[in-house]
Parts: structure tokens; sequence; C-alpha cells
């Protein structure tokens, strides 16, 4: 038997012991993850800065705060989010029980990606926990430090048998893919969701793919640009551009082409000093094929900024490009680097068309003081979100959905979405024996008389207040006599 | 005739003009539909009845009104199901706005079954087109009159460039499953959910899968057995046990089994006479194979009949029968019945019970008769499905408050009413932020500092905002 068929087993025996179940051990477990980042913050650190050049200010601003928050409110939730959901119901279901029952699914797969190699494994873990699950983890091995102390640390604070961690490479994940999961949550790239949905397909497995994409990002002439351009200088180049959400490519009208050009510029100096190369805030591209893949996307379009790079280093300054088109090399995938194209067009309806030919992005950004055009932005495109006058921050906000939607992803998580994704909504409606009288309106023989009163009362819909529910009961109590009467008459 | 790929660029193009946006149009075509249904009651009744021989009181009950049911609960409740949802913010967020929009997928595919051919294709349809997208709907071929009546009637009442019929078997279903779509919903079996699931993952196509499996009904503790009779029988016969929730076989103990058995037998006579057969109310067999199928089950099962067991191969009619004396590894034990066949299995305790079911796949319903509130709590808490309901059976998807989906081999994504709405639909999340505050914003721009980060860790914890 396969190591990780192995972990796959036992994760599976464990969960059906039934130990997740009690929201107190759940907790517990919560609360020793978040024993582990607040503990091990140094090991987290020195990882992340061995694997993609991160400060420790930067990964804890970008990789453990956002793990932590989502911990905590899954602790104080958790009792509120797994209690039975109560739903409307019919005239006939007045004196029954209808709610919906949170359930684990049972055993998840958590595939995480290298670029925020704690962020983006822990964050659906919380969910899975939260939810009563045994889950899994995988973490990317292109992130092969973050992985390494993953592997050799979690287990001391979390249930091994619950939550192995399974590291590996190619093989090792298709042989995970070959085992049955109850769900598989998956972040990275489309073209591996695509392989991983199709291992899920063998099994029936449902899956939460966070995916990718290009993330445009539109920029009214009218609006504040100094104050636009520094948010948009943060959100690309924090962690060298590899984001998800980072703004891809940028769109403006070719009349403040030039001021987007250089308040970026004045903003890399502002943040990353004259030598982004010897600032510590400013890290590097995981390793060299990515970094020979992005070098190649300068092709054919013009540096105007940064533009030097050490491949030794895996060093790419940020870098800012014109005489960028649609059919530029660097337009033709997700950029996930130090690179941000400007390309010009004539105003927000070219923008839209341009943003509508390309597949949906996980976020469209807008930079406008004009409410109504960012309403028509809205109307107008589809994405997994959509942020005005801002980059990134709308994944910290956990009461929003963090999903893609076509290419970019399907599912959603964080906060209590989290929870959801990774539970069953089982759907429970606790009848009585009693009032057999009534039912009998359904039962053969059939007559048009019974089918009748059947018609009105089996399917009725009716949203009551507990109030007018009791009046109502009293009154329906004494038609129901009444019907029972006629019908055992007739 | 338009071959599939000309149907869905003019579904496509039908949609990325944006007609199907505004609330008026959804209404529109909802009420249309509904006026279809209305004005050709009597089509659809007989249509049915010739597919399956549905009982006219099954088909008004489970096609009809349960349709007229969810498109006015639909038109009911559309306003408020389009409106953005505000959420709950940091003290970081406080003065921006936040909130979820649902926005539609695109063009969807919502591929029918047999069994009811009308309901688990419009109801599906009603959440689609309520969210806004333009839909194809494939109806099972299986059920030909039907399949020809909704293909007749579609494009009198629905406009023709948002929705289309598309129809054929296997052949053409594979065809159609080869282009791309935003959102795939299929009724069906296992084995064909996986190819429809591999043709989605071709195109990063989410999908909701409505399967089946084998809906156990235990019976223990104190329990009125002529009442539960009564309701077993309903669910079970129904459409003659051709129900994706019907209770497939039953659990319980020797006793009960001796005091249900005669009950059953009883409670059948009350509903359709002393000869089955000749009763309007009881349906056929949908087709010669299905039939063959369910005679090679009572073939070879090493039970013991005890009720019924008369069945007709021209008619296609199969008697409602009780199997006694079944073991778990029954002929009737390996697949779905799908059919008027009620195994029972003796097994005296309830945590017995309960293990054999965990041996099983997770069902699409799971059912419990009891008087004993502990042992209705028990079941439900030792075991999973898509749906439960105690006391009764079916029942529970005719509610639309209550999402109706599967779990594990039953499926997943579930739909009817507002989930229904939400099953087609993209949550997008919206956030506009103002441009105030850039020195709060600081706090995140490198150069990184210990001060900054505290900074940034208060006003953005989410109790934070309770200061406010």
């Amino acid at each position: 038997m396969s190591r990780q068929q192995l972990a796959v087993q036992r994760a599976r025996k464990s969960f059906q012991t039934g130990k997740t179940k009690p929201l107190e051990s759940r907790i517990h477990q919560l609360r020793n993850l978040l024993r582990f980042v607040t503990e091990r913050r140094r090991d987290i650190a020195e990882a992340v800065k061995k694997d993609l050049s991160k400060s420790e200010h930067g990964t804890e601003l970008f990789e453990t705060l956002g793990v932590e928050g989502e911990i905590k409110l899954a602790i104080e939730k958790l009792a509120e989010w797994a209690a039975p959901r109560p739903v409307e119901k019919s005239l006939l279901t007045i004196s029954d029980e209808v709610f919906m029952h949170p359930e684990p699914l049972g055993v998840v797969l958590i595939i995480g990606a290298w670029n925020y190699p704690w962020a983006v494994t822990l964050q659906p873990l919380v969910g899975a926990i939260a939810a009563g699950n045994a889950a899994v983890i995988k973490p990317s091995e292109v992130c092969c430090h973050s992985a390494k102390v993953m592997e050799e640390l979690l287990p001391q604070y979390l249930d091994k048998d619950l939550y192995p961690v399974v590291t590996g490479g190619v093989p090792e994940t298709q042989e995970l893919l070959r085992q049955r999961f109850d769900h598989i949550f998956y972040t990275g790239s489309s073209a591996v969701g695509k392989l991983v949905m199709e291992a899920a397909a063998r099994n029936l497995t449902p899956v939460t793919l966070e995916l990718g994409g290009k993330s445009p990002c539109y920029i009214d002439k009218n609006c504040d640009i100094t104050v636009a351009c520094r948010r948009i200088t943060w959100g690309k180049f924090v962690n060298c551009g590899q984001t998800c959400i980072a703004p891809d490519y940028v769109l403006c009208d070719p009349s403040i082409q030039n001021r987007v050009q250089e308040e970026i510029k004045n903003c890399i100096k502002e943040f990353y000093t004259d030598d982004p190369k010897t600032f510590e805030d400013y890290g590097r591209i995981i390793n060299k094929r990515h970094f020979k893949r992005i070098m190649a996307l300068m092709e054919g379009s013009t540096v105007v900024v940064g533009g030097d790079s050490d491949e030794s280093q895996c060093y790419i300054a940020p870098t800012v490009l014109k005489n960028v088109t649609g059919e530029s090399k660097v337009m033709k995938e997700e950029i996930f680097g130090p690179l941000l194209p400007i390309i010009t067009v004539s105003g927000v309806d070219e923008a839209i068309q341009f943003i509508n030919e390309r597949e949906k992005p996980l976020v469209i950004y807008v930079f406008s003081n004009d409410n109504k055009l960012i309403k028509r932005v809205i109307a107008e495109t589809s994405s997994g979100a959509l942020l005005a006058n801002d980059c990134l921050v709308h994944f910290t906000v956990s009461s929003l959905p963090f999903g893609g939607v076509g290419n970019s992803g399907m599912g959603c998580y964080h906060g209590r979405y989290g929870f959801d994704q990774l539970s069953h909504m089982r759907s429970c409606l606790i009848k009585q024996l009693k009032m057999e009288g009534v039912n009998s309106m359904r039962y053969p023989p059939h007559t048009a008389k019974k089918l009748g009163w059947a018609r009105f009362f089996l399917l009725k819909q009716i949203n009551l207040g507990r109030l007018r529910r009791m009046m109502l009961l009293a009154m329906f109590v004494g038609v129901a006599s009444f019907v029972h009467q006629v019908l055992f008459q007739s | 005739m338009e071959s599939q790929s000309q149907v869905l660029e003019r579904l496509r193009t039908a949609f990325e003009s944006g007609v199907t946006i505004p609330e008026k149009f959804r209404r529109t075509q909802l009420t249309n539909l509904m006026s279809m249904i209305k004005d050709n009651e009597e089509q659809i009744v007989n249509a049915l009845h010739k597919d399956l021989t549905k009982p006219k009181f099954e088909a008004i009950l489970s096609e009809v009104d349960i349709v007229m049911n969810e498109l006015h609960y639909a038109l009911s409740n559309l306003t408020s199901w389009m409106q953005p949802e505000y959420v709950s913010k940091n003290l970081a967020t406080k003065l921006d706005d936040c909130f979820v929009r649902r926005e539609p997928l695109g063009v969807v595919l919502i591929i029918g079954p047999w069994n009811y051919p009308m309901q688990l294709l419009i109801l599906p349809m009603i959440g689609a087109i309520a969210a806004g997208n333009c839909v194809v709907i494939k109806p099972s071929e299986v059920s030909a009159a039907t399949d020809n009546l909704i293909t007749e009637l579609m494009p009198k009442y629905l406009s023709k460039d948002c929705y289309a019929v598309v129809r054929g078997g296997p052949k053409e279903t594979q065809a159609l499953l080869k282009n791309r779509f935003d959102h795939i919903f299929y009724t069906g079996s296992q084995a064909v959910a996986r190819v429809v699931l591999q043709a989605a993952a071709v195109h990063l196509t989410p999908v909701t899968l409505e399967l089946g499996g084998k809906c156990p009904c235990l019976i223990y503790g104190r329990v009125n057995a002529t009442a539960a009779a009564h309701r077993l029988v309903w669910a079970k016969f129904f459409n003659a046990g051709q129900s994706c929730v019907a209770p497939d076989y039953v659990l319980c103990s020797k006793a009960t089994r001796d005091a249900l058995v005669p009950a059953l037998r009883q409670v059948l006579e009350d509903f359709y006479g002393s000869d089955i057969q000749k009763s309007p109310d009881m349906s056929r067999i949908v087709t010669p194979k299905h039939w063959t199928r369910l005679m090679g089950l009572l073939n070879r099962t090493k039970g013991k009949v005890v009720v019924g067991g008369e069945h007709d191969e021209k008619d296609r009619y199969i008697a409602p029968t009780v199997v006694v004396d079944v073991a778990e590894d029954d002929a009737l034990m390996e697949e779905e019945i799908f059919g008027p066949i009620l195994p029972i299995l003796t097994i005296e305790s309830l945590e017995e019970s309960i293990k054999l079911t965990k041996r099983k796949e997770k069902p699409l319903a799971f059912y419990v008769f009891s008087d004993e509130s502990s042992v209705v709590k028990k079941v439900l808490e030792n075991s999973s499905s898509g749906g439960f309901c105690s006391n009764d059976g079916i029942v529970h998807m005719a509610l639309p408050g209550l999402p109706f989906g599967g779990v594990g081999n039953s499926g997943f994504g579930h739909y009817h009413g507002h989930w229904g709405f939400e099953a087609f639909s993209h949550r997008r999340a919206v956030m506009l932020r103002g441009w105030a505050l850039e020195k709060l914003n600081a706090l995140r721009y490198p150069p990184y500092s210990d001060e900054k980060l505290s900074w940034l860790r208060w006003t953005t914890s989410p109790k934070s905002c309770s200061i406010m």
C-alpha cells in the first residue's frame, strides 16, 4: 500500500470513529492550529524567506495574519454555523420540524499552492476542521521549505491521523488523486484544475477550484491618479506579483498613460527604494523555471520602469511595460510576476469590451470617482469578485465569499463560506405518525374531490410568524377534521 | 433543422446581449412558463400516461402542481433574490460598501430523466431562468411522449433566442456535452454522471448532480404500524417505485415485520383494490428493458415473496411486491431497485441496522419510522444522506424551503426554491472603497515594521468593529 493510500485510510478510519463530531473537539483542533501559527511564527517566516525571499513582516502580513483571523472567527462562530438551520414550512408541515442539518462530508483533500504556502493551505483547513471533516493536506512541493516545515511541525499540534500532511511532487499527487475523497479543495492553475476535476469525476467527488486568470485594472482618467497608482503598485508588487488576485494589467486612456507610468515609478521607489534588489521587503521569483517564463513575456513590449534582473537570485525588478496590445506575449497568459503592462483604451466602453473578450478573471479592479461608471463595469462584466478603488483587500473581509467563476474557478471560501463549502446541508423533515386523517387525501383510490383538497393543502407555501402559525394551526385542525369527516362519509 | 452548435451560438449571442438580465424579462418568461403548464395540463397528463401509465392524480401532484408551485414561489420571491446582500465588515473597511451580488452564469444545460420527465426538467429550469441564464434543456428520450410535448410547446411560450430544447439519445447527448456550458445540471444515474463530470472538466464547468441510491427505511421502537404502512406504501409504490427518493428497502425487527406485513397487505388492498393491475391508480414500468431488469432481481432473490409477485410482460406490469428474509448480500440489495419491490431485512437491533446502512453508499434520502423521538434522533445523528424524513416518505422534497440534493454517490449541489436560483448564479463579491483614509492605508505599505503591523492587526480583526 502506498504512503498516500495509508494516510487516506487512516484519516477515514479516524473520521469514522466520530471524534470530529463534537464541536469541542473541533474547537480544540482549531486552538491547536492557532497555537501552531503563533508559536512557530519564526519557523514559518524562515521557510517563506527561503522559498520566496519574503521578509518576516511580509509573511506575517500576508500569510499568518489572515490564518489567525480565520481561526479566531471559526472558534467564535462555530456553534452558530453548526446549529440546525430552520426553514419555512407549508400548511401541512406546520406542526413538523423542518430544518437543514450541517454535517461533515468525511475526508477532504486540500492541495495548496506555492505563492502563499501557508495562507492558501491553512485557510481551507480551517473550514474543513470547523465543518467536522478529516483532511489530507498536500502542500505544494515547489515551496519546498514551507512544505518541509508543515510536514514536520503540523503533526506536533494537530491530530496526526485526522490531518496528515502528505508531501511530494507530481507522481505523489497523482497517487493521492487516485484515492477516494469526499471533497477536493485545489488552489493553483486552471490547467491542473482540469486534471483535478477529471480525477475527481471517477469517484463523483465535488471540488472547489481556486484558480487564476488575468485580473484587469481599469483606471478612469478623472480619478485621483496618485492614490490609485499607490494602491495598484502595492497590489501588484506584493510577493513579486505572484498573487492570484494581483492586478495583472492596467487599462487606461492614452491621455493619462504617462502620468500613470510616472506615479507608479515614484511609488516603486517609495516602497522598495532605489535598489529593490537589496531591499528586505521585496521578494524573489519562486524558481528558475518561472523566472525564465516571466522574462520571456517581456518580448515585444517596451520597458519603461525597471526591467533589470538577476537569474542567479531569481530577481526581477518591479517593471512597467508600454506599447502593449491584446496580442502581445505578456497578454497571452497570467503573468504571475512583477511585470505591469499598461494598455491604452479610449474609455470604459472599450475597457469593458477588452475584458469581456477574455476569460472571466478572479477579480476586476476599477479606479474611478464616478459611481455610475463603476456600476456599469459591475453590470457588464463577470469575475470572481470586483473591487473598486483598491487592490487585494477584499480578501481580508471574511464575510465576502472568495472564489472564481468560469476559468477562474468554482466554489468559494473564507469565514462561514468555508464552513458551508465543506459541509453537507442535509434537509430534514421530522414528522409524527399522528394526524393520519389529513394524509388520507393523498392516498389512492384517487377521486376528483380528494385531488382538489390535496392540491390546496399539500403544496401551498406560507411564510409565517409564530403567532400567526398558532392561529392557523387551530383553524387548520378545525378544517382538517371537517375534511376528514367529509372524506370518510363519501 | 438547426445543429447543436447553431443553437448554442444563438443562445450565447442572446445572453451576451444582456436580454435575460432585467427582472422584467425573467418574470415574463416565468409567467409564460406558467401559462404553458396551465394551458396544456390535459396534454401533459396524457403524455405522462402514455410514457409511464402515470395515474392522473400522480401526474397532477408530482408533475404539474409541484411545477406551478415552484413558479409561484419564484415569482413571489424573485425581487428579493435578486437584491444585493450587504455583509458585515471590519474596522479597516467600515466606510466601504461590501456586498454579494447574484449574477447569471451564462448558457446552462439541464439534462432530465424519464421518471418525472416534467418535474425534474422544468423545476431546475425555473431556477436557471430566475437566475438570468439562457437554458438548453435535454429531455429524456425514454419518456418519448413527454419529450415530444415539451419540444412542441416550449418555443410557443418561451423566448426562442434564450431557451432551446435539444433532443436525442446517448450519442446526441455526448456530442452536446463536448460544447462549453457555464453550468451543467444532470439528473440520473452514477454511470452517466461520471461521463458528464469528465466532459465538464474539459471546460472547468461547474456541475450539479442529482443521482440516486438505495434509500433505507428503518422502523424501530414503538410504532403505529397502520399509519406507518399507509405512508410507506404511498411513498414506495408512487410511480411504481420509480422515484429517486422512494424508500428502497426496510430494516426492522422480526416483531415489527410481523406486524408490518399484514398492515402492508391491507393498505395495498385499500389503495388499489383486490386486483391491482385493474386499478387506474398504479403506474407501469417505463420500458421492457427495466421490466426485465426488475423481474431478474425477483428471480434471483433468496428471500420469500409474501405480498404480490404478479407480473405481466406485455403490460409492463409488476404488482407491488414485498419480499422478506432478505440478507445483506441478496440480489435485491445490489443496486437501486427503482421499482415496486420492497425487501424487508430483519435486524433485531437498531445499532446493527445503522451499521448496515453505513456499509453502503450515501443515499439521496434516509427514512425512519418511529413514535419514539430518541430513535429518530439516533438515526439522524448516525447516518448521512441527501435528505432525511421521519415518519413519512418523499414529502420532504416538496418543501421549497429545503434544499434538495444528494451527498457522496447520491450527488452534489442542490435546488428547489431559493436554492435553485443560487445553483445557477455566481455569488460575486463586490467591495467599493473610498478614496479617503489613504493615511490608514499607509500601514500596509512597505517598508514594513512591527508598529505598522500591530495597528493593522487591530483594524482588520472582526472584533474591533463591535466598538463602532
